[in-house]
């Protein structure tokens, strides 16, 4: 439970606080001054007795009062190099001059947090308002939003309150993640773009979450450091946080379906898994599993504080399509992250594509044959219709020469076997396939272009495959066998324990050399026994690739005729075929659907959304492949996508919120200074005031060390005042805290009128230290 | 009454090369010559002067009437001009002139810019004025004293007298400046306005009742004693219808308090010692300073007498110059015109 506090003074470099020391300068000085006294004798001591008898008592208290304010000059500047600050509920700087303020308002899904009530998002549009609302005549205002897509709602500086307060209310709230260097970014580019010429201010009202203002790579950290510092340069950066210390939220952070292909009749598990960010034990939290809003199962789960724990449903589906599952948490503080959605395609069969590249008129002596063999033993053999499953897997067969002429979009996996070349356009579309969430293997072969591969493929670590191809390693008399597999991949777990599969048996006599540069972010699913890299895989897009660097029939190895081949086969085509039966997203990513024609034009699509609004969607461009892309994916749930064609084929896209928002925990002061912010300059946040907007509003870290400086700079002015006439320098001592005021209050007259009045000050003492004092009183007196 | 207007001449005389300075004279021996120094260098600039001094026999000219003494007719300017003018001579009186000088430790008082002590500064201008009356053949007497009337010489016209006149006055030369030292290791003394006698009211009111003949009175003191008791005493030598000139000798310091470091400041005469920051009491300093020297001057104005303000870092001939005429102030004191 937070303590409101009004009132907060620090100092944002307490150790320079030595110089107060200085202090004692002005007595240390007084002292030893004391005891230097120049000795003269004196004739006409009447006059000097009767003038320090009616000035001793003023001299005395001028003295005394011009060592305290030297004393207090030091102090002041010994403070200001210190720079303190004062935070307050109840103050907030103002200028007289026009401000121009460029709002940054969170609408990530952790706003959505409830506290007491009411939503932080509703604090932080409260703060916002009230910003807005006490703006003066000539303020302007930028508004940009914190999400996965930052939006500047008010792009151009707008000099109407009415209008930003109406955005402000419009700027619709998304589940999105906060993308806050992407943001900060679009804010430096807004307050460039801007043409402000008086005082320029930025205002981040956030919930500070740390997943999204603590970044985990230290340079991307480091990297909004320096932008924000870049920011604190353009205008005087305030910060108004409206979330509180800890909020207790679990949510549904993933659900998945096994095994990936889901076939009709077959059981497939969903495995979600809950996690607890809260210090308090989760305990008989509901879990739900539904299909359509219907409840088809529910469990309980205790979840331990800041932990995992995990839930299996087990279903299966007789009707093959789409279908949207919905994984269910009772409700708590955040509710958008308690709901986890599933689209899985059930599957009568697979179609797979397999390239050969070596074609051979005889049975088993091209490239893709074992392969083929693999995938349709059954259909080969004619089995009795009570050992056909229910889904089948549909392999082609097509020459490399037929390459360029195919639709990759009818097949989910494409095996490529020593296929010896790839032209641009084959190239492109392969990557366009596997982004939609195709499959694809690759297998080496006597035929395969090492070099070429490493271009075509590698496409400098952003390709289908970012691999170096080095040569091609023969075994010689020992052959090579693979290593032990990994039990935790789910291409390898059949075999994980298991020699008798005989994959760790077959012997491999050649294989290509691949080097995974550090940067790569393709990894090995299975080596050698010496290490080498015998599987690789490698996300892209929505879909998968997979090398087999082993050829892929029995020319480089007996692998193609041992037992284990088949089944690898198998989870080969389950594995990389997973992207294109459940297709998910997270909110704010685009999607991207294929069209059912790539050839045909003027083809168009209907999309119905979470929330039930339908919309026509038509091709991203007019030339083929035909796709659809969907941007605003701002809402979580089950996107359809009902193509426009004879067959009406429907994609099902599950769009989850970012499980990163559900960590409701915020950066504390200490770190917004040190952490995420740097030596940024920044107001200082007042946490307490997230309680209340209308505190929050009224918050403000006041920077001290400009007015402590101006405060010397007067206290200056005063001590040579009084050095030089004791009343005027009194008068002046009490009207320097009106001057202080006055010229906080107007920085650019700050410039101006303590530089004129030293100037008038020093020529008045110029001219009197060239003037007798006599004279002008003996003028006087004459007169 | 509006002050007699200056002289080009006369303002200029400060930046002769010939200007009988104080560091001039200072380099000087023997008060004698210093005396004919200052008479020499003050004659020399009166050949430049229209204005004639109070002892100079004033000559005017006035057109031929008939009747008038022709043995007073101009022949010269007859014989330039064709015209007759006759020439009128003031009739010439012997008198006697009492000096009266200051020597009181106050007196001993310089300042680092001043060549001189007020007393040295008084000695030699009433060694000049002494050696002028007696050029004359008008009569010069001396009268020095503190408290109390220390020394006294008769007036007397004779040449014979500059002698004695003069030895008087060296004898108050003080063979050495008093320091901090010896003030600071004095014994406390009575303060002068606080004397068990009258201070310089008293001194005033002994020479009044010996000097029953009337004559020209010339008083040099730096007066920093109450002016009410220096009027008392002028009031005296006012009642034997004497002429009075108060001859004001002050050091320039103590009229402007120039002192900017913090200063010990030790009494002469035995008034104690002040420690103080000049700056901040020189304001009022200043004004008490003025405001008696104001009271002063026009108390003595009132009297009928003239008072005369000199300052030590004046040249001596000028100062005689303005004593002779009884010019009160000079061209630099002078407010400029508005």
């Amino acid at each position: 439970m937070n303590t409101i506090s009004l009132l907060a003074f620090g100092f944002v470099s307490p150790f320079l606080l030595w110089g107060l020391l200085l202090a004692g300068v002005p007595l240390l000085i007084q002292w030893l001054h004391r005891r230097k006294y120049t000795e003269r004798v004196w004739a006409a001591m009447r006059f000097l007795r009767a003038a320090t008898e009616s000035q001793n008592r003023r001299l005395r208290m001028e003295s005394l009062l011009l060592l305290c304010v030297r004393t207090l000059i030091l102090l002041l500047a010994a403070a200001a190099v210190a720079e303190p600050y004062l935070s307050s509920a109840m103050w907030t700087p103002r200028s007289p001059v026009a401000t121009h303020t460029l709002i940054l308002l969170d609408v990530s899904l952790s706003m959505q947090a409830t506290v007491d009530g009411r939503t932080m998002s509703e604090q932080a549009r409260e703060a916002a308002r009230k910003l807005v609302q006490a703006g003066r005549a000539g303020d302007s205002f930028q508004l940009l939003t914190i999400a996965s897509h930052p939006q500047a709602i008010v792009r151009q500086p707008s000099f109407s309150s009415i209008d930003v307060l109406s955005e402000i209310d419009r700027a619709s709230l998304t589940e999105s993640w906060g993308d806050v260097p992407l943001t900060l970014n679009v804010a430096e580019r807004l307050l460039h773009e801007a043409p402000t010429s008086g005082r320029c201010r930025v205002v981040i009202i956030s919930d500070f979450q740390q997943a999204n203002w603590r970044l985990e790579d230290a340079a991307a950290q480091e990297r909004m450091r320096t932008t924000l510092d870049r920011i604190a340069r353009l205008g005087a950066l305030s910060l108004i946080p409206v979330g509180v210390n800890e909020i207790d939220n679990a949510a549904v952070h993933s659900a998945t379906v096994e095994p990936p292909l889901v076939s009709i009749g077959a059981p497939a598990s969903i495995l979600a898994q809950v996690h607890n960010f809260s210090s308090h034990f989760l305990r008989q939290a509901r879990l739900q599993l539904l299909e359509e809003g219907r409840v088809l199962q529910t469990q309980t789960l205790d979840v331990p504080p800041f932990a995992d724990a995990g839930a299996v449903f087990v279903t299966q589906w007789n009707d093959p399509g789409p279908h949207a599952l919905q994984v269910r948490l009772e409700d708590d503080s955040l509710t958008a992250d308690n709901d986890r959605w599933l689209a899985v395609d059930v599957r009568e069969s697979v179609s797979v594509l397999l390239v050969n590249g070596r074609a051979s008129t005889r049975r088993l002596e091209g490239a893709a044959d074992f392969v083929d063999l693999a995938l349709r033993p059954l259909l080969a053999e004619q089995p009795s219709p009570g050992l056909m499953p229910r889904w089948t897997i549909q392999p082609k067969v097509i020459g490399e020469a037929e390459l360029s002429r195919t639709d990759f979009t009818r097949f989910d996996v494409v095996f490529l076997c020593d296929v010896p070349f790839l032209d641009d356009d084959e190239l492109a579309r392969l990557e366009a396939f596997v982004r939609a969430g195709g499959g694809l293997v690759i297998g080496m072969g006597d035929q395969v272009p090492l070099d070429e591969y490493t271009r075509q493929l590698g496409g400098r670590g952003e390709g289908l495959l970012p691999v170096q191809f080095v040569r091609i390693v023969d075994a010689g008399e020992t052959p090579f066998q693979f290593g032990e597999p990994v039990a935790r991949h789910p291409l390898t777990q059949a075999f994980a324990g298991n020699p008798r599969s005989g994959l760790t048996t077959s012997n491999t006599h050649r294989y290509v050399e691949v080097q995974l540069p550090d940067d790569s972010a393709a990894r090995t699913v299975l080596a050698f026994s010496h290490g080498a890299p015998a599987l690789i895989e490698h996300a892209f897009g929505a879909g998968r690739v997979v090398l087999v660097t082993t050829s892929l029939d029995d020319r480089w190895g007996s692998w193609a005729l041992w037992p284990s081949f088949l089944p690898m086969m198998h989870e080969l085509v389950k594995y990389v075929a997973s992207g294109r039966t459940t297709q998910h997203a997270l909110v704010g990513q685009s999607l991207r659907i294929d069209g059912p024609d790539p050839e045909a034009a003027g083809q168009t699509a209907t999309l119905v959304r979470p929330d039930g609004r339908t919309s026509v969607l038509r091709p991203s461009r007019g030339e083929p492949p035909v796709e659809f892309i969907i941007n605003d994916t701002a809402q979580s749930g089950v996107y359809r996508v009902t193509l426009d064609s004879p067959t009406g084929q429907t994609h099902v896209v599950a769009v989850n919120v970012d499980p990163r928002e559900s960590d409701l925990r915020y950066l504390s002061d200490a770190e917004l200074q040190s952490g995420a912010l740097g030596a940024t300059r920044v107001e200082r946040p007042d946490r307490s005031l997230g309680s209340s907007a209308e505190a929050a509003i009224t918050s403000g870290r006041a920077d001290l060390a400009g007015g402590l400086l101006l405060a010397v700079l007067v206290l200056l002015m005063v001590e040579q005042t009084m050095a030089w006439n004791g009343r005027y320098g009194l008068v002046a001592l009490l009207i320097s805290p009106l001057l202080v005021a006055g010229l906080a209050l107007a920085p650019t007259v700050a410039l101006i009128v303590p530089a004129a009045l030293v100037a008038i000050l020093a020529a008045v003492r110029i001219a009197r230290r060239n003037t007798p004092p006599t004279a002008s009183l003996a003028n006087r007196a004459r007169r | 009454m509006a002050e007699p207007p200056v002289s080009r001449e006369q303002s200029d005389r400060r930046r002769l090369p010939g200007a009988v300075t104080p560091e001039l004279l200072s380099r000087l021996s023997g008060l004698g010559v210093k005396a004919r120094a200052i008479v020499e260098g003050f004659v020399t600039g009166l050949h430049r002067s229209p204005h004639h001094g109070f002892s100079i026999e004033f000559a005017e000219h006035r057109e031929y009437s008939p009747g008038d003494d022709l043995k007073y007719v101009d022949w010269k300017v007859f014989a330039k001009s064709d015209r007759y003018y006759l020439k009128q001579f003031e009739e010439e009186t012997n008198f006697a002139c009492h000096v009266l000088l200051d020597v009181s430790d106050s007196m001993r008082y310089r300042s680092e810019r001043a060549s001189m002590t007020k007393l040295e500064y008084g000695t030699d201008l009433a060694a000049a004025l002494g050696y002028l009356i007696l050029r004359q053949q008008d009569g010069v007497g001396l009268t020095t004293f503190d408290e109390l009337i220390r020394d006294r010489l008769p007036p007397a016209s004779q040449p014979s007298h500059l002698d004695p006149y003069l030895a008087l006055l060296e004898r108050q030369q003080p063979s050495r400046e008093l320091s901090v030292e010896d003030v600071a290791t004095a014994a406390p003394s009575v303060d002068r306005p606080h004397a068990g006698e009258e201070g310089l009211a008293g001194v005033l009111r002994d020479v009044a009742l010996h000097t029953r003949r009337r004559g020209l009175v010339v008083l040099f003191s730096d007066l920093f004693e109450n002016p009410e008791q220096v009027l008392r005493g002028l009031k005296h030598l006012r009642h034997q219808k004497h002429d009075v000139i108060v001859v004001q000798v002050i050091d320039r310091a103590e009229r402007e308090f120039p002192f900017d470091e913090p200063t010990q400041f030790f009494g002469l005469e035995g008034t104690g010692e002040r420690r103080l920051e000049p700056r901040g009491i020189r304001e009022a300093y200043c004004r008490e300073f003025e405001t008696a020297l104001r009271t002063l001057q026009r108390g003595v104005r009132n009297l009928g007498m003239d008072c005369l303000l000199v300052m030590t870092d004046e040249p001596l001939d000028v100062s005689l110059s303005r004593i002779l005429k009884r010019q009160p102030t000079t061209a630099r004191e002078r407010p400029a015109r508005r």
